[in-house]
């Protein structure tokens, strides 16, 4: 693989929450890259560290508590110059310019993710101002400009509307305009579409799509739903208490699922005509402070092994870029 | 061919929306549906008027010392005369000054004979309109040398009612710059002590608690006597509101911290902070918007207290002293129950106090429904 491709390298990623409970590993040991123009779908259920990880690209993990504890997160910028994301000081002034300018985020809730008190034009003149030397007229013609791109009519109107006048959708592509502002090289999308019902989800991902091609920028979309994996991804990273316990190319991940976790995510999957019970996995997902010795997955896994319940496993390279970290596949 | 129909739908949809309705207009929209708190604008809207233009609308100078008249009792407008004749323009009667032989207190008596008639526009004492030009103009009274106490008089022979009129330049700013003072302590701290948490919110929170759990009147008593007497009365105005403030600002502070404990785990903070606001931006841009509807409920609600406390270290002979007056210094002259038995009127300035009072929480409680106009 080309090394001028990669946009962003997390390799031995931990983020620790200190809390009253113990030590809570969010996010331990992650490792993963996305390329230029590529987008990494991360996905996992609830709890499972896929939320951290991103808020750690972005040095925005909750103080005092979380802490970045090891690891590195290495982002080469325009001119190719590296930067360690995880030594920056996240109230310094480069990492104030690497968020919004290098690396923008959307997140879950469109419904709380703008500030009432502005109209959307506002908002969006404010991240871009922060980041370029426009003057407000021309920020505002930028604002509209980015408006008219993700899809909102009459944008030379919406500009000065507040975000209670638009609905959970306008608001998500109003959140897409915003991050999109200032050109970023990368796009974290936090569950976007999961507060939005399925037609909107659909146009939402589309327009992600559309807007990558045009723009350019690499894409880390952070799921629990295989179907936008499928649809948007290039590349997957399946998480599991933490740790990444797959990573494969997106078809390759559907053909051929190594982690017993991955089955069952699969599995898992309504099909459209089968009136079935639908497949669960058994279990519930461990707490993350008091982790079990061994795989973390082992006591819902149907295969588990012995070494399984005493030895945590390591990663394996199964070919073709596709590693599982399992005893099964070791 | 779907996207198409999505795009004329939506488009559709944008044109019937009407332009931007900002939170302020929402709330001044709910705001003015409120009888109450409409009329009690209009109260607090005539009590300034009144003290913007005091000079004016007495008919004596607050200083004036009618010694022929020494607690008189308040003159009644007549419009009828002894002989049922029907005047157009009202009048009071002249005062004949008695003595009580029993008791050797001298009481006065309405010289039916004497009439002066209540002109508008008439020339009595001179004053310097806000220290900007000199004239005589009252805007009603009666000519020279008839006199008329609307209220009475006190018991140096000063008239009443332009006293309350001078007075409540002081009582009705003290409240004003009190609150204006103890929002701006009482944001700061409030939203400090929530946002960053950790130690500094509990400092901050230990703070409070402290100045809140000491008695309040006991507490004014000791910092107002802190300020030397010897100072120009401007001064000690000044010293008597940063006192009132100082020891205002820890509700506020409290109910902000609250609010931006909340607000900063909401994503449009989360989302600031991914764009690369910095944290003063944050706190001034974000936050402090957000809480402000908030900040001005609190703050009406809290120009009622100040009133109050500054009434009441005035009472105690702590507050406000000559040659300012205040409404607290006119009700010091009714501390005793022998004023009360012969000169009740010198009470009027209460009934000034709580109209203030009422009509403020009036419109704070006004503005406290309308503040939140995303409710409905």
């Amino acid at each position: 693989m080309n090394n001028d491709n990669i946009l962003l390298t997390c390799s031995g990623l931990r983020t620790y929450f200190y809390t009253d409970d113990g030590v809570v590993k969010a996010v331990d040991d992650v490792n993963f890259t996305i390329e230029r123009g590529k987008t990494l779908g991360i996905v996992g259920e609830s709890g499972c560290g896929k939320s951290v990880t991103s808020h750690s690209i972005m040095q925005l993990v909750p103080k005092p508590h979380g802490k970045i504890s090891g690891g590195e997160i290495i982002y080469r910028g325009h001119d190719g110059e590296e930067v360690n994301i995880a030594d920056l000081d996240p109230f310094g002034p480069k990492m104030r310019q690497i968020r919004g300018n290098e690396i923008a985020m959307i997140f879950q809730e469109p419904m709380t993710s703008l500030n009432p008190v502005y109209s959307i034009g506002d908002q969006i003149i404010e991240s871009i101002r922060l980041h370029q030397k426009l003057n407000k007229k021309d920020a505002k013609a930028r604002a509209i400009e980015m408006l008219k791109l993700v899809g909102i009519p009459a944008a030379e109107l919406r500009v000065n509307e507040y975000p209670h006048q638009l609905s959970g959708g306008m608001r998500q592509r109003v959140m897409i305009a915003m991050a999109l502002s200032c050109n970023p090289k990368l796009l974290i999308a936090d569950e976007p579409t999961t507060a939005l019902d399925v037609t909107i989800e659909a146009q939402i991902l589309e327009l992600m799509v559309d807007l990558q091609k045009k723009l350019g920028m690499s894409i880390m979309i952070i799921t629990h739903d295989l179907g936008v994996v499928g649809e948007l991804a290039d590349d997957v990273a399946v998480m599991y208490a933490g740790k990444v316990v797959e990573n494969a190319a997106v078809v390759d991940l559907f053909d051929r699922p190594l982690h017993p976790y991955t089955q069952g995510l699969l599995n898992s999957r309504p099909v459209i005509g089968n009136k079935k019970r639908l497949f669960s996995i058994p279990g519930n997902v461990p707490h993350l402070a008091h982790l079990p010795k061994g795989c973390p997955f082992a006591a819902r896994c149907a295969n588990a092994k012995d070494i399984c319940l005493s030895e945590e496993p390591a990663v394996v390279d199964a070919g073709q870029g596709h590693s599982v970290r399992c005893w099964l596949h070791a | 061919m779907f996207n198409k129909t999505i795009k004329k739908i939506a488009s559709e949809e944008a044109q019937s929306v009407p332009q931007g309705v900002s939170q302020w207009r929402l709330i001044k929209r709910k705001f003015l549906k409120n009888r109450l708190a409409k009329s009690g604008l209009v109260i607090i809207a005539i009590l300034y008027t009144g003290a913007i233009f005091a000079e004016f609308l007495s008919p004596y100078h607050m200083d004036t010392i009618h010694d022929q008249f020494v607690q008189a009792p308040p003159q009644r407008v007549r419009w009828v005369d002894n002989d049922k004749k029907i005047h157009l323009r009202p009048f009071v009667y002249g005062y004949k000054k008695e003595r009580d032989l029993n008791t050797f207190r001298v009481y006065y008596e309405e010289d039916r004979d004497i009439i002066f008639p209540i002109k508008l526009f008439v020339r009595g004492d001179s004053y310097k309109y806000w220290g900007l030009f000199e004239t005589d103009l009252h805007l009603f009274g009666v000519e020279k040398p008839g006199t008329w106490f609307l209220f009475g008089t006190d018991a140096t022979g000063k008239d009443l009612f332009s006293r309350i009129l001078y007075g409540s330049r002081v009582s009705l700013t003290v409240g004003l710059i009190g609150v204006f003072l103890s929002i701006i302590f009482g944001t700061l701290m409030g939203i400090t002590s929530g946002y960053f948490g950790g130690l500094v919110d509990n400092i901050i929170q230990r703070v409070i608690e402290v100045l809140m759990s000491f008695p309040q009147i006991p507490l004014w008593m000791a910092l107002a006597a802190a300020i030397p007497p010897q100072w120009d009365p401007i001064f000690v105005y000044l010293g008597i509101t940063l006192v009132l403030s100082l020891l205002g600002w820890g509700g506020l502070a409290r109910q902000l911290r609250g609010k931006v404990l909340a607000m900063r785990k909401q994503e449009f903070v989360l989302a600031a902070k991914a764009c690369g606001v910095s944290t003063p931006s944050i706190i001034v841009r974000h936050l402090v918007p957000n809480s402000l509807s908030h900040i001005i409920v609190i703050g009406t609600l809290a120009i009622p207290q100040m009133i109050l406390g500054e009434t009441a270290l005035s009472f105690l002979g702590l507050g406000i002293k000559a040659p300012m007056t205040s409404w607290g210094v006119l009700l010091s002259q009714a501390q005793y129950v022998r004023i009360l038995l012969h000169a009740p009127w010198l009470v009027i300035p209460v009934f000034w106090v709580v109209a203030t009072v009422l009509a403020f929480n009036f419109v704070g409680d006004g503005l406290r429904d309308a503040a939140d106009p995303y409710s409905i």
